[in-house]
């Protein structure tokens, strides 16, 4: 237990703690994006005509879905550098 | 035949692997989120006016956007060649994107502001790929710098109200101008990071003083070791020890005593015994490389500006197609709920800058981690392909940023008279007028 409260105060708190969020954080975008992009192509194989609007809204859609990640991301980057 | 070129191409890749392990290894690399002051400037109310290095890249960038347009379009033709008509094929290729998406009328008024996001994102982007990036720098003398801040706590009367950092590499003399890192200490031993030192919370200058004396000797001295190392306390030994020591060697830093004990620190273990005035480094010296190029968008400052650019580009249009009905959208006093649903609006109108400014920095500063970190983990191979990789990522952030404003503003200059209707249709909406 001791060893294990010193390596927290040393600082592999941090590293542990920045890597979960970036991870579990990872999870919901990925599949997220997976889920949009795979529709997206089965629309276009459905209505090759559509191609730009398609495009157009998968790429809002995989930007709003990644957001959530770089949320993540950020909060990493706070717990890893600043705090 | 083709065999014999598989096998060719793995032995290479495999050499280049192993070259790079043996002959390129280097420290471990040193991640900095903020971005490196270059010039510093003078500080004012509203913060200060430092020149950092992603400002520097963003200058170069817009002056070489303006030199490459003034040049491609210095001779206008009316059947364009060369560079004219790259310049005008790209810009027709937006001007169709943008008008497939909004409409020629809208297309046509939005397009300048987004087509300038674009290629201004997507080239500063591309720019923080090359290979001078992050790599040639001036470099920043540390060592002095650790000292200066101690004698400024002793003169202050004051002790260090945080725990403060202070990483640097061991270097030779390199005239200001450096390669990262130019000779570091330990170069044979690939996991040695940069010396760190650290200043702990409460110390009085006296006593980081002592830390720091003791610091430089066990750095630049070989064998030089600490008596005591069950508890962390410095003894009058070790400074003294650490004090000959340092003064002894000829290339090691000197240990400036002033006798008259006028200028400078003295000792908190040995008192006026050790009264130093200045730190000198005759041999190596402790620095940083400060790179004069970094990606631009590495730095959360310019990604939040041009957020904010875009935000209050996007309010200035929805103003000027619906005048003060604009704000209808948001200050909706009709019902609670209308109440409810404009204070969300308002909400996410704010949140999108945030999202915005956390995108692109996300997006462009871990492509710059994952190439420092692969080009030290697995040297030329590795790295070529994640260079591919963030060329991608380098357009697609670009497109997005400029994909994404077009879209809010579309959004925020159209008409609501459809919306509220279809409301007020609904059937639970009971007493307003149909």
């Amino acid at each position: 237990m001791d060893i294990f409260l010193q390596a927290l105060t040393d600082g592999a708190g941090k590293a542990l703690g920045a890597g979960i969020a970036m991870g579990l954080g990872a999870i919901g975008p990925a599949i997220g994006i997976g889920m949009l992009v795979g529709k997206a192509m089965e629309a276009l194989g459905r209505n090759p005509e559509a191609r730009a609007s398609i495009q157009t809204n998968m790429i809002l859609g995989v930007a709003f879905a990644e957001a959530i990640g770089i949320y993540a991301l950020l909060t990493a980057i706070i717990i890893a550098f600043v705090i | 035949m083709k065999k014999t070129w598989l096998a060719l191409s793995v032995v290479g890749i495999l050499t280049w692997i192993v070259i790079g392990w043996v002959v390129l290894s280097g420290p471990k690399p040193e991640i900095i989120v903020a971005a490196e002051i270059i010039v510093h400037g003078p500080s004012s109310i509203v913060g200060s006016w430092h020149i950092t290095n992603t400002m520097i890249t963003a200058w170069a960038v817009i002056i070489f956007l303006g030199i490459t347009t003034w040049l491609a379009t210095r001779s206008m033709k009316l059947l364009p060649s060369g560079a004219q008509n790259f310049v005008e094929g790209s810009l027709e290729f937006l001007v169709n994107q943008v008008e497939d998406i909004a409409g020629r009328e809208k297309g046509r008024h939005f397009f300048t502001v987004i087509a300038t996001f674009f290629i201004f994102i997507l080239v500063s982007n591309w720019f923080g790929l090359l290979p001078f990036f992050n790599a040639i720098g001036i470099t920043e003398d540390v060592g002095h710098h650790v000292f200066h801040e101690i004698e400024e706590a002793h003169e202050h009367n004051e002790n260090f109200e945080e725990t403060t950092r202070f990483g640097a590499f061991v270097m030779e003399e390199s005239g200001g101008v450096g390669l990262v890192p130019i000779r570091v200490r330990g170069i044979d031993n690939p996991g040695d990071a940069a010396v760190d030192f650290e200043i702990e919370k409460g110390l009085s200058g006296a006593q980081a003083l002592d830390h720091y004396v003791v610091f430089l000797a066990t750095t630049f001295v070989d064998g030089f070791e600490l008596s005591s190392h069950e508890n962390h306390e410095l003894t009058e030994a070790d400074v003294q020890a650490a004090l000959t020591a340092l003064n002894n060697g000829a290339t090691t830093p000197n240990i400036i005593l002033d006798e008259h004990h006028a200028h400078g620190v003295p000792s908190a273990l040995l008192g006026n015994a050790m009264f130093v005035s200045a730190i000198d480094f005759p041999g190596e010296k402790l620095a940083l490389v400060v790179p004069v190029f970094r990606s631009v968008y590495s730095d959360v400052n310019n990604t939040l500006a041009l957020a904010l650019i875009s935000f209050f580009i996007v309010e200035f249009w929805g103003l000027q197609a619906l005048g003060f009905g604009y704000l209808k959208k948001f200050f909706n006093f009709s019902s609670p709920l209308n109440t409810f649903v404009g204070l969300l609006e308002l909400l996410s109108e704010f949140i999108r800058v945030l999202s915005f400014a956390f995108r692109l920095f996300g997006n462009i500063f871990a492509g710059e981690v994952l190439i420092l970190m692969l080009t030290f983990l697995i040297p030329f191979v590795i790295v070529d392909i994640i260079y591919g990789l963030e060329l991608f990522v380098g357009f697609i952030q670009a497109a997005v940023f400029a994909l994404l404003t077009l879209v809010f503003a579309m959004m925020a200059v159209e008409h609501h008279d459809d919306e509220e209707h279809d409301e007020n249709a609904a059937p639970e909406k009971e007493g307003t007028s149909i």
